[in-house]
């Protein structure tokens, strides 16, 4: 058995990484007693306040479903303690695999990326990817814990006047990672991995084949959900488009 | 100015009637406080996030390996995720709110599900940008978006943690060595459908160094930087020809 197996049978890591989700869970109930407290201070009314409760409750449930998949998905190469952590404090599936993907290359030495054969992770790459990944993601957090007084009186001002800018740099930094993922696919698809002359990862299509096969259904949900008017797809398409990328790749990687 | 007098109405609103805001919107207590409160929770939380690698290296009585960060692409990772996160802390801030931001940029997926679920609940409260209720209304909102999704992952690792040894079998890693690119093949549609004009050129250059040119193409950091610039660089100057 592995390191990252002999993880599922860990409890230190489970109440390690439980008890920080708890304090986030606790800060999430305090604030939200705090401002229904308030509201109903400065004279909104109860049905206002516990509707807002209850369509955010229930409009979070399918989206907390694709970031329950990306723990799942994580799980195989980190564990499965890890990703929980990671994906439910200060985090996004897309920051953390690229974070997880960086640290791995930074500490092997190579261009291996989770999931490669080939790639075996010891106690201390593990210690060491959780603190690049930690400290990777830190960037708003420490944003707003020092800075957000101050940006909360200027950013209103920018963005009241010049709303596109904020909407094209944002995109354009989404693209970019997006890209980023389409150039390493195609580098995937056609150079091996190699480490001391010894190919560790071999040249394969899988991973442009996830990504061709999810945006194909991604872009038939699109359709679907705007020409036949089907409000309710948007909670579910990433969530669909990512499980058929998925499995995709796995009928791939079966008979390939 | 009485800093804590609030108006008071006698008769609280419906849902139904809700689309107007005759709140008083000087400031109070709650307000003066919840900056203070916000750092109070993050600093602790802060705290606890780093503590964690250090927990786990003693764990597992190994230590961390600090040398991992004299590598440049450690370096290229933390600045670009940085400005990244601080470019959505002004954009977003301002429909979150001081409450809103101080709880979403503890528990991270913003763009996937606070800010969707924020807006959900401005849209079906009425509330104005900028004003008390709608300060309200994004902190109550995320919030509860928060505890839902953590009872939901907390569940889903209870229940199927006795099944993590099936999901690391070599079998199934392509598998879940692809999520990334699967998860970015279903939001790349977006993308290219609203930005068409930002995604094209960034997509035909990562497309040629991935295939021509390993050690940069194979190099997520390396190549987020150079596409973001040039989407961002093409977005800016279509803005400014007013093409966009």
């Amino acid at each position: 058995m592995d390191f990252i197996q002999s993880l599922a049978n860990n409890w230190q890591m489970y109440v390690l990484c439980g008890s920080v989700v708890a304090v986030v869970f606790a800060q999430a109930v305090f604030f939200l007693v705090r401002a229904y407290r308030e509201g109903v201070k400065i004279g909104m009314g109860k049905s206002v306040l516990n509707k807002t409760i209850t369509s955010s409750m229930i409009f979070s449930i399918l989206p907390s479903i694709s970031i329950l998949v990306g723990v799942f998905a994580l799980s195989g190469s980190l564990g499965i303690q890890l990703p929980w952590l990671r994906l439910s404090v200060v985090g996004a599936l897309h920051y953390e695999v690229t974070a997880a993907n960086v640290a791995i290359q930074a500490v092997t030495g190579t261009s291996l990326q989770l999931g490669d054969p080939g790639l075996v992770i010891t106690s201390q790459m593990f210690a060491t990817i959780s603190l690049i990944m930690t400290v990777a993601i830190l960037g708003g957090f420490l944003t707003v814990l020092l800075f957000f007084q101050k940006i909360d009186k200027g950013v209103k001002k920018v963005t009241t006047n010049n709303p596109k800018v904020g909407n094209v740099i944002f995109a354009g930094m989404f693209i970019g990672l997006i890209c980023s993922y389409v150039s390493a696919g195609f580098s995937k698809l056609i150079f091996p991995v190699m480490k001391d002359g010894v190919v560790v990862s071999p040249a394969s299509p899988i991973p442009l084949i996830a990504m061709a096969v999810s945006f194909g259904v991604a872009f038939i949900l699109y359709f679907i959900e705007k020409k036949g008017k089907q409000d309710w797809l948007k909670n579910f398409s990433i969530s669909i488009s990512m499980l058929a990328g998925m499995g995709s790749a796995l009928l791939c990687s079966l008979y390939m | 100015m009485d800093e804590n007098k609030t108006t008071v109405v006698e008769n609280p609103v419906t849902l139904d009637d809700y689309k107007y805001s005759n709140i008083s919107q000087e400031i109070t207590k709650y307000d003066k406080h919840m900056h203070l409160v916000g750092k109070l929770w993050m600093g602790g939380i802060l705290i606890l996030l780093l503590s964690v690698p250090f927990i786990i290296a003693a764990i597992f009585q190994t230590t961390i390996d600090f040398n991992v960060f004299t590598k440049g692409e450690i370096w290229v990772l933390i600045i670009s995720q940085y400005v990244g996160a601080i470019a959505e802390v002004f954009i977003y801030c301002g429909m979150l709110g001081k409450g809103g931001s101080y709880i979403a940029f503890v528990t991270g997926n913003l763009s996937n599900l606070k800010i969707p679920c924020a807006l959900n609940a401005i849209d079906i409260a009425g509330t104005k940008t900028g004003t008390k209720e709608n300060e309200i209304i994004s902190t109550i909102a995320v919030a509860s978006s928060s505890i839902v999704t953590t009872i939901m992952i907390v569940i889903g690792v209870a229940a199927f943690a006795p099944l993590q040894p099936i999901f690391s079998n070599p079998v199934y890693q392509p598998a879940f060595g692809s999520v990334v690119y699967a998860l970015f093949g279903a939001m790349l549609v977006k993308y290219v459908i609203e930005y068409p004009k930002l995604f094209v050129l960034p997509f035909a250059i990562a497309t040629i160094i991935g295939c021509c040119w390993q050690s940069v193409g194979g190099n997520v950091m390396i190549m987020m930087i150079v596409c973001a610039i040039i989407s961002m660089g093409t977005g800016l100057v279509l803005l400014k020809l007013k093409k966009i």
